[in-house]
């Protein structure tokens, strides 16, 4: 039998004449990185904080762990960890402070909550560094900070709104280092959500994407790509007149074409073999230097499935 | 709930006096009573000091200018730093986030009144030594020690309640002085306008017949209903979805 850290039943929540999360239903099974993808205002904070209890669903229910988010909100607040959109750092404290405040919030022992923080900040690069008034460090530095509170207590679901939202490359890069790092060795669930395509691409296990409120898909990131859209073949050369666009056009595999400066990209309604096609460009006196095999980018994804 | 009570105390002196803009501002903040109303004053009043109500009335206002001046950082402080959301999604139960807050800021005006009160006293004896230790009247000790004592949690009270539905600290701080200063401006022109209207002969006299001992155990009966006015208000105001959602 599976396990689901997260199992989501028409989740609905109203604001006045606003319906921001629209009967969204989900199982989350323990273990994996979930990426919750959509575009701004789509609905995405909400549902983090109606998994956390902090709001109260219109209608629907989830459960966290096991747990009603409604009944038993303060055992699943105790349960979890959450970066949300801000790192919510006290900037006039401390790194380390900032640690042993929310380490005795969530009743860690003295000992246990001492090695914990020497173990998440040396791990992070921050150890030497934890003397320092956290509002003097970097954007990414705080972010670190604030992943090393969320994961302190060894939560067994950690919930991320937009962890990489605002920082720049390599800051968002080494965060999601950590964080890939991090939740394979402290085999964490992940609740992640984003609209950076490229968290979602290089950390998440599944993904579901929704807009205005509703879950539009869900499912591995392989999976949704073949859903968006079948296989593809990039060609690469030079001479591809109008009659080998034809016969190519032509094929029984073939679903479309488009040709930029002797770039051809093709779309395929099944796996087909491209020696086949490299021959038809062949046979029309066409020059192929590269043949690449792919598939959608999850970005692409997204954008079909957000109507964007 | 001690334990959690203890660790939000814990967090919020570590914050207490760090907001302000320099470190020389917070000593200042905290030292200006301190060296006027613990050191001048007694110089002024000398013995007068134990057994009138000069050190009542600044029993009152310390705490008061203490509280008002910090309090307004406790949730609007919070929510202009964005570190309220995280706090309400920790596992901190609701009335240890609220009463560590209240209790921290009750603590420190109280705490620094009475530190005052033993400067004072400790001056006065220095300025009037004769041959033993002066101490305050009873009386005024115990109504000095009740008046900040309820000074401070009316005022924390009121600026919790304040501070949990602004925006900003700055909003907070205007919303919190002008409410607590209301009644003192009022008072004043009470007394400006009375002789206009009643004979001086008539105030004075009716002022003779006061008893300051009486007049102190109503106000502090006011301040105890105060207290618990307030203290219910800022209880049902502590709603994590309304403070999220003004977030």
């Amino acid at each position: 039998m599976t396990n689901y850290a997260i199992c989501i039943e028409n989740l609905t929540k109203d604001f006045k004449t606003v319906r921001a999360v629209d009967g969204i239903s989900l199982e989350i099974p323990t273990g994996i990185i979930f990426g919750f993808l959509g575009p701004n205002g789509a609905g995405k904070t909400t549902t983090i904080r109606l998994l956390l209890g902090l709001l109260e669903p219109t209608s629907g229910q989830a459960k966290v762990l096991g747990f009603d988010t409604q009944i038993h909100s303060g055992y699943v607040r105790a349960q979890i960890g959450a970066l949300l959109e801000h790192t919510g750092i006290y900037e006039q404290m401390s790194a380390e402070d900032n640690l042993e405040f929310y380490g005795r919030a969530f009743r860690m022992p003295t000992a246990e909550r001492m090695a914990r923080i020497q173990e998440l900040l040396t791990h992070l690069g921050l150890w030497e560094r934890r003397k320092e008034r956290a509002g003097d460090w970097s954007r990414g530095m705080k972010q670190k900070l604030a992943l090393a509170r969320t994961l302190l207590h060894q939560p067994s679901l950690v919930l991320l709104d937009e962890p990489t939202a605002g920082l720049d490359v390599r800051s968002a890069v080494a965060i999601r280092e950590d964080l890939k790092g991090l939740a394979s060795r402290e085999n964490v669930t992940v609740f992640l959500t984003t609209h950076n395509m490229e968290d979602a691409e290089k950390l998440c296990d599944q993904v579901a994407v929704i807009r205005e409120g509703r879950l539009v898909v869900e499912g591995s990131p392989d999976d949704l790509r073949a859903r968006a859209g079948g296989p593809r073949v990039e060609i690469i050369g030079r001479g591809f007149s109008e009659h080998a666009l034809r016969l190519l056009q032509a094929h029984p595999q073939v679903g479309s074409l488009e040709n930029t400066n002797n770039h051809l990209l093709i779309d395929l309604l099944t796996e087909t073999d491209t020696a086949a096609l490299v021959n038809i460009l062949v046979g029309t006196g066409a020059q192929v230097e590269e043949v690449r095999r792919g598939k959608a980018s999850l970005e692409e994804v997204f954008l079909s499935f957000t109507g964007e | 709930m001690i334990e959690d009570l203890l660790t939000v105390i814990w967090k919020e002196s570590k914050g207490l006096l760090r907001y302000s803009s320099s470190r020389w501002k917070a000593i200042a903040t905290l030292l200006t009573p301190i060296a006027v109303f613990g050191v001048i004053f007694p110089i002024q009043f000398r013995n007068e000091w134990l057994t009138s109500g000069w050190s009542v009335a600044v029993s009152g206002i310390t705490p008061l200018l203490l509280i008002a001046s910090t309090i307004s950082e406790s949730f609007a402080g919070e929510r202009e730093r964005h570190t309220l959301e995280t706090l309400l999604a920790s596992r901190l139960p609701d009335r240890a986030i609220l009463f560590g807050k209240l209790l921290t800021s009750i603590l420190f005006g109280w705490g620094v009144t009475l530190f005052l009160l033993l400067v004072s006293l400790m001056m006065v004896n220095i300025m009037e030594w004769k041959g033993g230790f002066q101490i305050y009247q009873p009386t005024i000790l115990w109504i000095n020690i009740s008046v900040s004592l309820l000074i401070s949690g009316m005022v924390a009270s009121l600026g919790i309640l304040i501070s949990l539905r602004s925006a900003t600290v700055q909003s907070a701080t205007q919303t919190i002085m002008l409410t607590l200063f209301m009644p003192f401006l009022l008072l004043q022109a009470v007394v400006f306008v009375l002789p206009t209207f009643l004979p001086k002969d008539t105030v004075r006299a009716f002022l003779d017949r006061m008893d300051l001992t009486k007049i102190l155990y109503v106000l502090l009966g006011v301040l105890v209903v105060a207290n618990i006015g307030l203290l219910l208000g800022a209880i049902a105001c502590f709603q994590r979805a309304r403070l999220i959602l003004a977030d």
